[in-house]
């Protein structure tokens, strides 16, 4: 009950922020979306914590609606690249409060959704763009319903090979938001919510607002070798939530760290 | 000062658990195959030898007197406390109907610590921070309480807790006035921090007996900021559970001590009417409460980014080992357990009997699983032990701090 009525909360603290008589300049800007900088002539191939040597042959999520807030990022995601790369050298784990991002003030908004291909680097302009007031923003919050289409009922949906030590798993697996992402104590809506991205920016009139996915951590923690003792399907593996894939891909696919957002004061 | 140097002194027995314990933090965990039997031993005298000398001075053996007591009420004060409530003071029951908001470990374990020892420094006032949005922003330094307190907040105190009897808690400071001169404003309501530091021999002892002098020296050595330690005894269902239970043991002794040394900053306080506004503000009339409250539950709990999210103890008994005829667990033995596939010693997936408590659903019983909250940086079990855990120090029982972090959790 607790968690629908904060989500409530927020949403008419955006509609407040944005329709408000308070002196801020009203503005709006474009909203592109795409995946991760690469060169798209190549497979996208990375190696997970676990090992597994993974390339990815779709990775398509379904973005939005995309709300900027006031609210500060945790500390642990304010740190810079060359700080996180310092993660992997030692045994850190920056920790913060958890729940203690409070609800904070919605300055713009981005209130269609759009289906991004995490694979394709090239941007693409989400029709309408977004609104807001011209205010700073300090994070990012993205917001995921399943989609019909390619997602075909899914807010994600992922395929790709992983291989380890000679073993060769072709895999395919979604994730749907529904009831079963819900901990006891939780509420759908936090779940479907990927809050706190590090998004210092301040929407300009003709500015263009970038969001990147970046799915190269999806599988962090996650065996594949659990998916071999079922049975392939069209020659790959199905990942489900009741197995170790499929509960890492579900956590992982809605970390901050998946998405990059930035804003341009031109297009 | 410097400490004087004991070469081959011989500890306590307590001190030989713990100095047990630590010698087996590099070990290789054993083979899937063996796991579950095997006793690595322990119960040995030991002998700390040349070039471990003692890094505490004589005087820290002495507890300081208390700096307050629970009838002191001075006006346009601030009574520095600490408090790890009542279920670090007394522990938690099972039961499987528990009432709404109890703390209750949902897959049948009852728990008790015996030892919560930790560092707290720089306690202090600034200005109110300037934005709304971002607490951790505060104004200019108004006060600030010097050195650094050593103390064992499981141990119960002389004043009555914040979250109310029989929770107790433990005098550390009074912050009397700003150090520009003059009495605090009662009008204000100042930012009040702290910060978890590493254990250090400069600390004053604020009521470490014996035994926790002992453990506080282990922790200075190995740069630990907390040291927790008890027991869980499993009250659960006997009936009907998977049978990778029965290769748990029903006794659990843990032993978790780690370096995660952060700031708690501009903490929102309760006594201002709301959960979520920051600031202590003195009073003309009487002395105002600042209770450092440590929330030992964080360390069982099965989600990152939701507020008290199901509790659990299979994640730790599924780790345990022999050691002397018991069954202990370190943050050690959690080491590469990936948080949402955990598995016990014998590498098998950890059923979730939580089904068994009223309010609890498991989301899927042959497999406990824990939610990261969209953090990455969690690399495993014990990763996330400490990171929930780094966020449990409050103040004045629920209100909430900017936490930032200053260095990388160590073990």
């Amino acid at each position: 009950m607790k968690r629908r009525t904060f989500a409530l909360a927020l949403l008419l603290a955006g509609a407040a922020g944005c329709g408000d008589t308070t002196g801020s300049e009203r503005v709006r800007f474009a909203v592109e979306v795409g995946g991760i900088e690469r060169d798209a002539a190549q497979a996208l191939t990375f190696t997970s914590d676990q090992g597994w040597e993974i390339t990815l042959s779709e990775a398509r999520v379904a973005l939005g609606p995309l709300y900027l807030n006031t609210i500060a990022p945790l500390e642990s995601d304010r740190r810079g690249p060359l700080e996180r790369f310092g993660d992997l050298l030692l045994p850190s784990a920056y920790a913060h409060g958890e729940s203690h991002l409070s609800s904070g003030r919605i300055v713009a908004q981005l209130t269609t959704q759009v289906e991004v291909d995490a694979l394709a680097p090239a941007l693409v302009a989400v029709p309408g763009g977004g609104d807001g007031v011209r205010e700073p923003a300090l994070t990012g919050e993205v917001w995921m319903f399943n989609r019909d289409g390619a997602l075909g009922g899914a807010a994600v949906r992922v395929a790709g090979v992983a291989r380890r030590d000679g073993v060769e798993v072709p895999f395919e697996g979604s994730l749907v938001i529904d009831q079963a992402l819900v901990t006891t104590g939780g509420s759908l809506d936090a779940a479907r919510r990927v809050r706190g991205i590090p998004a210092p920016v301040t929407p300009a009139d003709g500015g263009a607002l970038r969001v990147r996915v970046d799915p190269r951590g999806w599988f962090e923690g996650a065996d594949f070798r659990e998916l071999t003792a079922g049975t392939a399907r069209d020659g790959r593996y199905r990942f489900t939530s009741q197995d170790n894939v499929g509960r890492a891909f579900s956590n992982r696919a809605r970390a901050r760290a998946a998405y990059g957002i930035t804003f341009s004061p031109t297009r | 000062m410097k400490a004087p140097v004991y070469a081959h002194a011989r500890l306590s027995s307590v001190t030989l658990v713990l100095a047990a314990l630590l010698s087996g933090c590099g070990d290789t965990a054993p083979t899937p195959s063996d796991a579950g039997v095997t006793d690595v031993g322990g119960g040995t005298d030991v002998v700390i030898p040349a070039g471990d000398a003692a890094v505490l001075p004589p005087s820290f053996a002495t507890p300081v007197l208390a700096a307050f007591t629970a009838t002191t009420r001075d006006p346009r004060t601030i009574q520095v406390s600490i408090s790890s409530e009542e279920l670090g003071q007394q522990g938690a029951d099972y039961t499987a109907m528990p009432e709404e908001g109890a703390m209750v470990l949902v897959d049948g374990w009852e728990l008790r610590f015996t030892r919560i020892l930790l560092t707290v420094a720089n306690v202090r006032l600034n200005q109110p921070g300037t934005s709304p949005s971002d607490q951790s922003m505060v104004g200019a330094a108004v006060a600030s309480v010097p050195g650094a307190f050593a103390v064992d907040v499981q141990k119960p105190g002389p004043l009555t807790g914040a979250g109310g009897a029989p929770e107790t808690a433990i005098p550390l400071a009074v912050i009397r006035a700003p150090a520009a001169g003059g009495a605090l404003d009662p009008s204000v309501r100042y930012a009040f921090s702290y910060d978890a530091v590493a254990a250090t021999p400069g600390a004053v002892n604020v009521n470490l007996d014996a035994g926790g002098v002992a453990l506080y020296e282990q922790m200075v050595r190995r740069g630990w900021s907390q040291y927790v330690e008890g027991t869980a005894t499993y009250r659960g269902t006997t009936t009907g559970l998977a049978p990778t239970f029965a290769d748990y043991p029903s006794a659990v002794t843990f032993r978790l001590g780690w370096a995660a040394p952060a700031q708690y900053l501009n903490c929102n306080n309760p006594d201002n009417g709301s959960k979520d506004m920051p600031g202590v503000q003195p009073s003309a009339t009487t002395a105002a409460r600042a209770q450092l409250t440590v929330h030992m539950d964080h360390l069982f709990w099965g989600g990152l980014g939701v507020e008290d999210p199901p509790a659990h103890f299979d994640q730790f008994a599924s780790r345990a080992q022999l050691v002397g005829g018991a069954s202990v667990v370190t943050l050690d033995d959690l080491m590469g357990v990936v948080p949402t596939n955990l598995v016990d010693r014998m590498m098998r997936p950890v059923p979730d009997r939580g089904g068994q408590t009223m309010g609890y659903t498991p989301r899927n019983a042959s497999a406990l699983s824990f939610e990261l909250g969209g953090n990455s940086s969690v690399r495993d079990l014990r990763d996330f032990v400490t990171f929930s855990a780094r966020a449990g120090g409050h103040l004045n029982a629920d209100g909430l701090c900017f936490l930032r972090p200053t260095a990388a959790i160590s073990y």
